[in-house]
């Protein structure tokens, strides 16, 4: 099964996210920091990452960093959940490593349907 | 005396005693209220949330449904959710809140006696981005408090109708005007449309309307303005109306801006003038000007020579040359800027591109 | 024998010592019900304070946080990774290396990957030590700007910060400092709802001794072990919290904490910046701006948000607890001296005409006539000017009012930002107010005294040894990211005036 590693704060947006997700099928690991999340993906590397940017002990940036720099979950796809989308953000999350970038607020359709283009793309 | 004393320990006392029971009374209710409020909100939540992460397929009308205590309770985490979805699953979310009657409500007590509840339903409305709110909106940017106009300013352009421009403009033309940046704010929020009555407002006697009108073009990417744009920078009256065209047109990143902006950027005007314009052209990307801004860079003035170097730096090659012959020729003392732009340079700074240079990610 | 008139002379002074407990105490209650009002208005307002809406603008006025930083090794890189966690759309962090002969500056150059930067520093306000070097974050040189100086002391620190300070508003914070994520956001609102007027925003302070810090974040909030830390909680509450919450309403705040307060920039350089020469430069500020502003006769306002922001640690023993309120009464005694001529003055409105009064009358002389009591009244029942039954009376209202100050403010916080959610805290609040009233306000008064005793012999020993003293936190305050959930040590001195 896939397994897909959620980092957000807002436990709303963590509950839908996981919610929608889980209900299509996928396995989701859920942190309310990036801490936590970079242990998480220590412990099972997941087969995609769902970051938020700003989070707290470990900025959603810093997470993806990491997660790059570690064998296990260097070729994963990485998407970026942030409120803001300027360019400057954006180029920042593409530099740190990141695949994708949603803007919140987001449809959680358009979000179902980036993470299953995340994962055919590396499918293939 | 004594007996005055007594009495007032006898009064403190009870006070005392009252004040401590108070206190714990207060926390004993208040934890209690607070389980049920959430014990009432748990069920309504798990519904919502499910409700938008289908998208609103299904189960609008069993959100309809909910009992009015239960809905309360929940309510504060719908109105959230509001903010946080977009889509398909925000257009049902509305729904259903329209269907419960909170949009009418909201609007009837828009003309409420107490400011907190005009403000609250400004808020809701702009929550629920009801179109058909914008006119009592409008007429709500003149109220008496400051706070009521504002929320009414921030929801009119969440809402995004273009019509609220010009009675937004209005707003800032008063004795007490609603925040200028606010304003700016939610008119870029209304789109593209407004560029025609921005454009026409840079006529506005009210010097502030002519600068806001000036930032959200900017902000908008209003390229078709530039030449109108231009003419403010060069004609204004007001140093500040000048300095916020400098600004826009650099953002506007047309070539039309390179002439206006070399001119500003002359010795004699204003520094402040002088360092806005300086900025713009590095943020156009006017690689025509860098012997402008190199003539620049010993400028006594530290904005002007500081904006000039930060500006080359952004020029590419030719910037880049211009700030090392600087480092070359002047003495130490004085190529610090051109000295500090370069360190920047070689860094690599998050900065956004130049606009004419642009290439997105 | 002693002669009557000296028992009448005694008996008149401990009835005018009466009547100033009483006035002194009900001009607490007045400002503590002031708070409670401003409380119940702010939590009203909290559904449209629109801050998703601030931190979403592109427009919101950027922000410079200077962090002045003398010998912080131990608690910095905790401190710079934490605010650069804040949630705010564009701010930068400028922090100030004054002279650190510790590991502060290696330690942040390692973690961040400092290149330095032989940047331009203007001028615009006046500084003592001179800059070394600049740099910036490799990877955000836009965001973290480091700078290194000699040690001119925190003033100078602060004054430099401001020089290298790019944005409109700028952010003075403790190194030590916990900021809550929405610190900045709080703080920065009134500047953007009311930008012609607002010039000086203050944030509340609270205790951090006790709460739980995870990743610079305080996570779990609850009393402090030691008595003496708790007492100082009851006190933030009523004197700080709810004593500036009330100032702000009546429109005479006149103290800003050094350990979070917000400015307009252009301001602080057209009043050229911190004193360097004044012990409370924060408090200093904050006059020194009315001052200015009142003079040419702006339309300003000084206000203080309400929402509880900056976490800070508090002295856990007497000394230092006696040291830093040496300190603050000394600074407060020179203020109102280099102020002076606006006290009074009714050019300087409710500033001139009510607030600094009352920190001459209530503040400055509070501890004086708290020790006075302590003095003559057994004095008094010496040689019988006064009988015992009337110092046990006299004792009980004098106290019993304190007490009943304390509670009404630890009332106000329950009903509304009730930060503390155990039970047993509310239990140790209940009676750390007694121990307030009853032996700390006395020991601290005589500390106080102390510092105004220092004030008045003379101004030339500041420069000296003084300025330092408050500017050294000492030692280890690991507020690990990564580590975790330990509680932050104890500072030695809160370096400033709360």
């Amino acid at each position: 099964m896939t397994r897909v590693l959620l980092a957000e704060d807002d436990p709303d947006i963590r509950h839908l996210v996981s919610y929608k997700l889980t209900r299509a099928g996928v396995e989701v690991t859920c942190a309310a920091d990036g801490f936590t999340a970079v242990q998480e993906a220590r412990r099972t590397p997941p087969d995609i990452a769902l970051l938020d940017v700003r989070m707290p002990r470990m900025s959603g940036l810093d997470v993806c960093r990491e997660l790059r720099a570690t064998p296990a979950t260097a070729g994963i796809p990485i998407i970026m959940l942030t409120a803001r989308a300027r360019r400057q953000d954006l180029e920042a999350a593409y530099a740190a490593g990141a695949s994708d970038y949603i803007v919140k607020p987001f449809s959680p359709r358009d979000l179902l349907a980036r993470v299953e283009a995340a994962l055919g793309r590396v499918r293939i | 005396m004594l007996r005055i004393f007594t009495i007032a320990i006898a009064v403190l006392a009870v006070v005392i005693a009252v004040l401590s029971v108070a206190i714990v009374s207060a926390r004993v209710v208040r934890t209690a209220r607070a389980r049920r409020q959430s014990a009432l909100a748990a069920a309504p939540r798990k519904q919502l949330l499910a409700f938008v992460a289908d998208n609103g397929e299904e189960g609008a009308d069993d959100l309809v449904a909910i009992g009015e205590d239960a809905w309360r309770a929940a309510e504060p985490a719908a109105v959230a959710l509001l903010g946080k979805v977009r889509g398909e699953a925000h257009r049902a979310l509305v729904d259903v809140f329209t269907r419960r009657g909170v949009g009418l409500r909201a609007r009837r007590a828009l003309r409420d006696r107490s400011p907190v509840r005009r403000a609250r339903a400004a808020q809701t409305l702009g929550d629920l981005e009801l179109r058909e709110a914008v006119g009592d909106l409008c007429d709500l940017l003149a109220d008496r408090h400051a706070e009521v106009r504002i929320v009414a300013v921030r929801a009119l352009g969440r809402i995004g109708e273009p019509g609220a421009a010009w009675r937004l403009l209005a707003s800032l033309d008063r004795s007490d005007p609603t925040p200028a940046l606010l304003v700016t704010d939610a008119l870029v929020q209304l789109g593209p449309d407004v560029e025609v009555t921005l454009s026409a407002a840079l006529d506005h006697p009210q010097a502030r309307v002519r600068a806001v009108c000036l930032d959200a073009l900017g902000l908008l990417g209003a390229t078709g303005t530039a030449g109108r744009v231009a003419r403010v920078l060069r004609d204004d009256p007001e140093l500040d109306v000048r300095i916020a065209a400098a600004a826009t047109l650099g953002k506007l990143g047309t070539p039309a801006g390179i002439a206006p902006l070399a001119e500003a950027l002359r010795p004699g005007r204003p520094a402040a003038l002088r360092a806005a314009a300086a900025k713009a052209l590095g943020e156009l990307g006017a690689k025509s000007a860098v012997a402008d801004l190199e003539a620049q860079l010993g400028d006594p003035a530290y904005r002007v020579a500081h904006e000039a170097a930060h500006a080359l730096r952004r020029l590419g090659p030719a910037g880049r040359a211009a700030l090392e012959r600087r480092v070359a020729a002047a003495d130490p003392a004085e190529g610090g800027h051109a000295r500090e732009a370069l360190a920047m340079l070689a860094i690599g700074t998050a900065d956004p591109a130049p606009v004419l240079a642009g290439v997105g990610p | 024998m002693i002669e009557e008139w000296t028992r009448d002379l005694l008996r008149i002074t401990d009835v005018a010592i009466f009547v100033y407990f009483v006035l002194l105490n009900s001009s607490y209650l007045v400002l503590i019900v002031l708070a409670g009002q401003e409380f119940f208005r702010h939590l009203r307002r909290t559904t449209f304070a629109g801050a998703d809406d601030m931190f979403r603008s592109p427009l919101t006025l950027p922000v410079s946080v200077i962090v002045p930083a003398y010998n912080e090794g131990p608690g910095i890189i905790a401190a710079v990774q934490a605010m650069t966690a804040l949630r705010y759309p564009r701010y930068e962090i400028v922090v100030v290396d004054d002279g650190s002969t510790d590991e502060t500056f290696a330690l942040l150059q390692q973690q961040f990957d400092l290149v330095e930067v032989p940047k331009v520093v203007p001028a615009e306000v006046p500084t003592r030590g001179r800059v070394l070097s600049v740099h910036v974050a490799r990877a955000n040189p836009e965001t973290l700007v480091v700078v290194r100086k000699e040690n001119g002391g925190k003033a100078d620190a602060l004054n430099v910060g401001l020089n290298v300070a790019r944005h409109p508003l700028v952010c003075m914070v403790d190194a030590d400092s916990v900021l809550d994520p929405d610190a900045l956001l709080s703080v920065a609102k009134p500047f953007g709802d009311d930008p012609l007027r607002v010039a000086a925003c203050g944030g509340v302070i609270r205790i951090a001794n006790g709460c739980t810090v995870v990743g610079g974040r305080v996570v779990d909030v609850r009393m402090p072990r030691s008595w003496l830390l708790r007492v100082q909680v009851v006190e933030y509450l009523r004197a700080f919290l709810m004593g500036r919450t009330g100032w702000s309403r009546l429109g005479g705040l006149v103290v800003i904490s050094g350990a979070f307060g917000v400015f307009r920039r252009d301001l602080l350089v057209r009043i050229g910046g911190l004193d360097h020469d004044t012990i409370g430069e924060d408090a200093e500020l904050v006059v020194r701006l009315h001052h200015y502003l009142r003079e040419r006769g702006e339309d300003y306002r000084v206000v203080f948000v309400a929402e509880p922001v900056s976490w800070s640690e508090a002295p856990s023993t007497m000394r230092v607890l006696g040291r830093q309120r040496r300190r603050w009464h000394r600074g407060i005694a020179e203020i109102l001296s280099k102020h002076r001529r606006m006290i009074l003055n009714p050019r300087y409105g409710r500033i001139g005409m009510v607030a600094l009064p009352y920190y001459v009358l209530f503040e400055l002389l509070a501890p004086f006539v708290e020790l006075g009591a302590l003095v003559l009244l057994p004095l008094g029942l010496w040689i019988d000017a006064i009988n015992v039954d009337f110092a046990i009376r006299f004792a009980l209202v004098a106290y019993g009012y304190g007490l009943l100050v304390s509670l009404t403010a630890l009332f106000i916080e329950e009903v509304s930002f009730h930060r503390y959610p155990r039970a047993a805290d509310l239990a140790r609040g209940l009676v750390a107010a007694v121990i307030e009233n009853f032996g700390y306000r006395q020991i601290l008064a005589a500390y106080q005294v102390y510092g105004a005793w220092g004030a008045w012999r003379g101004k030339q020993a500041v420069w000296g040894a003084m300025q330092r003293e408050g500017f050294s936190s000492p030692p280890p305050a690991v507020v690990g990211p990564p580590p975790a959930s330990e509680p932050v040590p104890a500072a030695d001195v809160t370096p400033s005036r709360d």
